[in-house]
C-alpha cells in the first residue's frame, strides 16, 4: 500500500517540472486573478492560514516524536520520573550495548543471538500477531525479559505462567531466594503483578507469597527463549530505580547478556486482522454505559408504555355506500360481457326519458315515440328508430357506441 | 368471555340487530397502579456519568437500584388515586356539529396535596381530543376539569373510565388507578334543513292570511271577513254581508288545523346505504325535522314513529314547543337495523297513533325488492284510510354514473345505473297507481321537496 502511495505521489510531482519555470508565476497570476474576482478573498486567506497551522502543528508533532525525547511510560527516552532512560543509559554505561527497537521493523532488523537479551517493557501496545512475531524473532535470544505484562500477553507468549495483579505498592518485598539475578535478603520496592507456572515445576523465582512471584524465570519451550517475568514496573523507572534494590535487580537481570534490545512494540504494526485486542481499544466505561443506557431505554419504554386509563372501544356503525349495489351489478354485467342486455337496459331508459321530456304516456307505442323523437331531434326516423330498438350491440365498441348515441340524442331532444 | 350485549333472543332469527359481541373479562383485570414519568429514564441515564468515573458493574447495579428504590420510594409517598371523590357534572346534548362540554367534579379527601394527571376518556366519536387535566390538588380542595367535546356521530356518546394518576414528591413514580364514574353525550341530528325553515313558513304565512283558497274543498274553514281589496277571488265574495255594508266584503278563509301528520322513520337495513357519505337514515330525519317543525307551526299534531322489525321510537301527542326537542331526543339514539322492515308491525303502531285521518309520510328507501315484499301489501289498506307519502332519498351517484359513458367499463357500469333507476321509477309507479305520492330527492333536496308538498296539500285542504 506504501508502494502505491508512493507511487502516486510521485507520479503528481513529476508532471510538476514539464511546466516548466513559468509554474509559479503563472499560480501567482491565477490567485491574483482570483483575488480581483472574488470577494470573498478574505475567507480564502483564513481557511489558508488555518490549513497551513494544521499542517504545521501536524508536522512539528512527528519530527518531535521521530527524534525528541519521549514522555510515554517506560520508555528509554523518557528523562522523566516515569521513563526508564535512566536503565539504559547506565546499561550502556557498564558496557551493555543497547539497541531501541522501536517497532517490529527494527525488532527484525536487530541482530539477536545467544548472547542478547531482549526486552520488553511496555506490553499495552503489544496483540496476538505482534506478540507470536516477537517469540519468533527472539527465539535465539539468550533471554527475553518482559516488565509487568498485560495477562493477555502472557496468554499468547507463554501460557504455561498464570498471572495475579496485584497492589503491594505499600511495603518494600525482600527476597528469600538466591539466583543469578536476585540475591538473598535484596528489596524490590513495589510490585504490579505476580506470576506462577501452572504446572508449579521448580524453576527460579522470588518475592513469592502463597506460591506467586514477582519474579519468575520461565525455562525456554519450544516457542520461545527462556523467559523472565518481573511484577515491577515501577522498579525500573527513572523515579524509583535508586530506592531499595531496584537497580541492582534490574541492572542485573538486563545485563546479563553483552546486547539489549529494548524492544518498544507499536501499536502500528498490530495486522488489522488481529481481533485479539479490539475489545482493549474500547474505553472501559463503554459496556456499563451501554447497559446504563439500556437500562434508561427500558425506563422510557415503561414511560411511554404505560397507558393513561384502557383504550376505548368504538362501537363503529355499518358504513354501506349505497351505489354498492349498482356497482356490483356493472361487475356482473361486466364480467358476463353482456353487451345485449346492456343494450336493451340503456334503451330502455332512454325511451322512458324521451317519452317523459316529449310528454308522452311511458306505455306510448314506439312509432309514436319514435316519429315525436325524430321531429324533436331532426334526426331522420330510421336512424333513431335504430338507436331506439335496433338490434342488440355485440361487442363492446358497438356497445360503447350506442351508450354514446343514446346520451347524445338525450341532449339533442332536451338540451338543457 | 364473550357474550352479547342486550337482551338475548333463544333463536338467531330474532338476535335484536344492536346486540354485539362484547368481550369483558370477567375478573379484575385493571393491569399494574403504577407507572413512571419521563424523570425515571432521566435519571437512570445520569447513570452515565457515574459509569464514565467508575466503569464498574457494580456503579451499575447500584445506581439502578437507587433508581428503582428512589422511584417505589417516591410511588409511596404518592396519595392514593383513591383519595380523590370524582363526580360528573350533568348530562350534556350537543347538536352534532357544535362543540360542547362536559365536568367533572375532583375533590382531594386526602391530607396531603394531590399533584398528578386526570384523564376523563370518551368513546373517540365523541371527539374529546384533549381529554388530560394536569392537577394539583391541596387537600380538602375542589375543583371542576372540563372536557370539550365536538362529537362526530349522532347518538349517545358514552364516556369510558376516568383514570388518575398521581404523582409523587420528586415526580418519579406515580399511582394510577381508573373509575367508571360514568357519563354520556347525546349528539343530536344536525337538522341542516332548518335554513329551509324560514322561507317555508313565509309560504305559511301567506296560505294562513290568504283571503280565500282556491279550491273550497271540505278543508277549508271560515275564519272570519274583510274588506274586498282588488285581486281577491270574486266567487269568495259573501254578498249577505256585502249588502249589509257600503262595500264589498270577502269571507275569508283559513287552513285547517288541528289535522294528524304521522312520521314513520324506518330504521331497517335500506337506511343503513351512505349517500353523499351520510346513511339515509340521517337524511330522513332532516327531512322529518323540517316537516315536524313546519307541520308544529301550522297547528297540526305530529307524531314519530320509528322503527324496522319492532318500533324503537315513538314521540306523539307534544306540545308545539316540546314537539322538537322530544323527536331529536327520540331519534338520537337511533340507528340503522340490519334487518328487514316489518311495515306490517308499522301499521298497526299508525293506527294505535289515530284513528282520524291523517298524512302517514314513510321515510324510507325505494328499495323494490323491500317494498314490493312489506310495504306493498300494508299499503292498500292504509292508503284507504291516510293521505300517504313516501319520502326516500335518492342517490346522486346513480345519475351520475348512469351519465358517464365514456370507457367499456363506465358503459356497463352506466347500464347498471339505469337498470337501478329503472327499477326505482317503476316501484315508485306502482305506489302511486295506489294513490301513494312518492317524493325522491336527493339528501339535499328530500326535506325542502317534503315540505313543500306538505304546504301544496295544506294549500289545498287535502289533509
Amino acid at each position: 500500500m506504501d508502494d502505491g502511495r508512493g507511487l502516486v505521489t510521485t507520479s503528481l510531482w513529476d508532471r510538476a517540472p514539464e511546466a516548466g519555470d513559468a509554474v509559479p508565476g503563472a499560480a501567482g497570476d491565477v490567485a491574483a486573478d482570483a483575488a480581483r474576482r472574488r470577494p470573498s478573498r478574505r475567507r480564502l486567506v483564513r481557511w489558508a492560514v488555518i490549513v497551513a497551522v494544521v499542517i504545521g502543528v501536524a508536522l512539528v508533532m512527528t519530527w518531535r516524536g521521530a527524534d525528541a525525547a519521549s514522555d510515554v511510560p517506560l520508555d528509554p527516552r523518557n528523562p522523566q520520573p516515569t521513563g526508564s532512560q535512566a536503565l539504559g543509559r547506565v546499561l550502556a554505561d557498564h558496557g551493555v550495548e543497547v539497541t531501541v527497537a522501536r517497532g517490529q521493523a527494527a525488532l527484525s532488523g536487530a541482530q539477536i543471538d545467544g548472547d542478547t537479551t531482549v526486552f520488553v517493557a511496555r506490553t499495552s501496545a503489544l496483540a496476538q500477531a505482534t506478540i507470536d512475531e516477537l517469540a519468533d524473532l527472539s527465539r535465539q535470544a539468550g533471554r527475553v525479559v518482559v516488565v509487568d505484562p498485560d495477562p493477555w500477553v502472557l496468554r499468547y507468549l507463554s501460557p504455561e505462567v498464570t498471572i495475579a495483579q496485584t497492589r503491594r505498592d505499600g511495603a518494600d518485598l525482600a527476597a528469600s531466594c538466591d539466583t543469578a539475578d536476585i540475591r538473598q535478603g535484596e528489596r524490590i520496592s513495589h510490585s504490579q503483578s505476580e506470576f506462577q507456572l501452572r504446572d508449579g515445576s521448580p524453576t527460579d523465582a522470588c518475592f513469592t507469597t502463597t506460591g506467586h512471584s514477582v519474579y519468575l524465570s520461565v525455562p525456554a519451550t519450544a516457542h520461545h527463549a527462556p523467559l523472565v517475568l518481573l511484577g515491577s514496573r515501577s522498579a525500573i523507572t527513572n523515579g524509583e530505580i535508586a530506592s531499595a534494590d531496584n537497580a541492582a535487580i534490574a541492572l542485573r537481570t538486563l545485563g546479563h547478556s553483552a546486547r539489549l534490545v529494548w524492544y518498544v512494540p507499536s501499536t502500528d504494526d498490530i495486522p488489522t486482522t488481529d481481533q485479539s485486542r479490539a475489545a482493549d481499544l474500547l474505553p472501559p466505561s463503554l459496556v456499563p454505559g451501554l447497559v446504563v443506557v439500556l437500562m434508561a431505554v427500558l425506563g422510557l419504554m415503561l414511560w411511554r408504555g404505560r397507558r393513561l386509563g384502557r383504550l376505548v372501544r368504538e362501537p363503529l356503525p355499518v358504513v354501506i355506500r349505497a351505489v354498492e349495489t349498482t356497482e356490483s351489478r356493472g361487475r356482473i354485467y361486466r364480467r358476463a360481457k353482456d353487451t345485449g342486455r346492456v343494450g336493451v337496459v340503456l334503451r330502455d331508459a332512454t325511451r322512458r326519458r324521451l317519452a317523459g321530456y316529449l310528454g308522452l304516456p311511458t306505455a306510448a307505442p314506439l312509432p309514436q315515440l319514435i316519429t315525436a323523437v325524430s321531429d324533436a331531434s331532426g334526426r331522420p326516423a330510421p336512424e333513431v328508430g335504430w338507436l331506439l330498438a335496433g338490434p342488440p350491440p355485440q361487442t363492446d365498441d358497438e356497445m360503447l357506441g350506442l351508450a354514446g348515441s343514446l346520451a347524445a340524442l338525450e341532449k339533442e331532444v332536451r338540451p338543457s | 368471555m364473550c357474550r352479547w350485549r342486550g337482551r338475548q333472543r333463544t333463536t338467531l332469527r330474532y338476535v335484536r340487530a344492536n346486540a354485539t359481541p362484547v368481550c369483558r373479562s370477567r375478573g379484575r383485570k385493571r393491569g399494574v397502579p403504577v407507572a413512571v414519568s419521563w424523570r425515571f429514564p432521566i435519571l437512570v441515564l445520569v447513570g452515565l456519568v457515574a459509569v464514565v468515573i467508575q466503569p464498574t458493574r457494580e456503579t451499575v447495579l447500584l445506581w439502578l437500584a437507587l433508581s428503582i428504590v428512589l422511584t417505589v420510594v417516591d410511588l409511596l409517598f404518592a396519595v392514593s388515586p383513591r383519595r380523590l371523590g370524582i363526580q360528573r357534572e350533568g348530562g350534556s346534548q350537543v347538536r352534532l356539529g357544535d362543540s360542547g362540554t362536559t365536568a367533572l367534579l375532583v375533590t382531594n379527601t386526602g391530607r396531603r396535596t394531590l399533584r398528578g394527571l386526570v384523564r376523563d376518556a370518551w368513546q373517540p366519536s365523541a371527539g374529546a381530543t384533549v381529554d388530560r387535566h394536569r392537577l394539583t390538588l391541596k387537600s380538602g380542595e375542589r375543583r371542576r376539569l372540563t372536557t370539550i367535546v365536538v362529537p362526530t356521530r349522532r347518538g349517545d356518546r358514552l364516556a369510558d373510565r376516568v383514570t388518575v394518576r398521581s404523582f409523587g414528591p420528586l415526580g418519579l413514580g406515580a399511582r394510577q388507578r381508573s373509575f367508571d364514574v360514568g357519563g354520556v353525550i347525546r349528539a343530536l341530528p344536525p337538522f341542516h334543513s332548518r335554513k329551509h325553515l324560514p322561507s317555508r313558513l313565509a309560504a305559511l304565512r301567506q296560505l294562513d292570511g290568504r283571503s280565500a283558497v282556491r279550491i273550497r274543498g271540505q278543508g277549508t274553514e271560515f275564519d272570519s271577513l274583510r274588506d274586498y281589496v282588488e285581486g281577491d277571488d270574486v266567487r269568495s265574495i259573501d254578498w249577505r254581508a256585502t249588502a249589509r255594508r257600503q262595500h264589498a266584503v270577502v269571507r275569508t278563509w283559513q287552513p285547517e288545523r288541528d289535522r294528524r301528520v304521522i312520521l314513520v322513520l324506518d330504521t331497517s337495513r335500506t337506511s343503513a346505504g351512505r349517500v353523499e357519505d351520510m346513511p339515509r337514515l340521517d337524511s330522513e330525519m332532516d327531512a322529518a325535522l323540517l316537516l315536524a317543525a313546519l307541520a308544529s307551526r301550522a297547528g297540526d299534531r305530529v307524531d314519530l314513529i320509528a322503527g324496522d322489525r319492532w318500533v324503537r321510537a315513538r314521540v306523539g301527542s307534544a306540545s308545539r314547543t316540546a314537539l322538537l326537542a322530544e323527536l331529536v331526543q327520540a331519534m338520537s339514539p337511533l340507528e340503522p337495523a340490519l334487518l328487514e322492515a316489518s311495515w306490517p308491525t308499522l301499521a298497526a303502531a299508525i293506527a294505535d297513533t289515530s284513528r282520524r285521518r291523517a298524512l302517514v309520510v314513510l321515510l324510507t328507501s325505494l328499495e323494490p325488492a323491500a317494498i314490493e315484499e312489506s310495504l306493498l301489501p300494508t299499503l292498500a289498506t292504509l292508503t284507504t284510510h291516510h293521505r300517504v307519502v313516501v319520502a326516500s332519498v335518492s342517490d346522486p351517484a346513480l345519475t351520475a354514473m348512469a351519465a358517464r359513458r365514456g370507457t367499456t367499463a363506465e358503459a356497463y357500469d352506466a347500464a347498471a345505473a339505469e337498470r337501478t333507476l329503472t327499477l326505482r321509477q317503476r316501484t315508485a309507479d306502482v305506489l302511486g297507481r295506489l294513490g301513494v305520492t312518492v317524493i325522491d330527492a336527493d339528501p339535499e333536496h328530500l326535506p325542502p321537496r317534503l315540505a313543500d308538498h306538505y304546504l301544496l296539500l295544506k294549500s289545498q285542504g287535502l289533509l
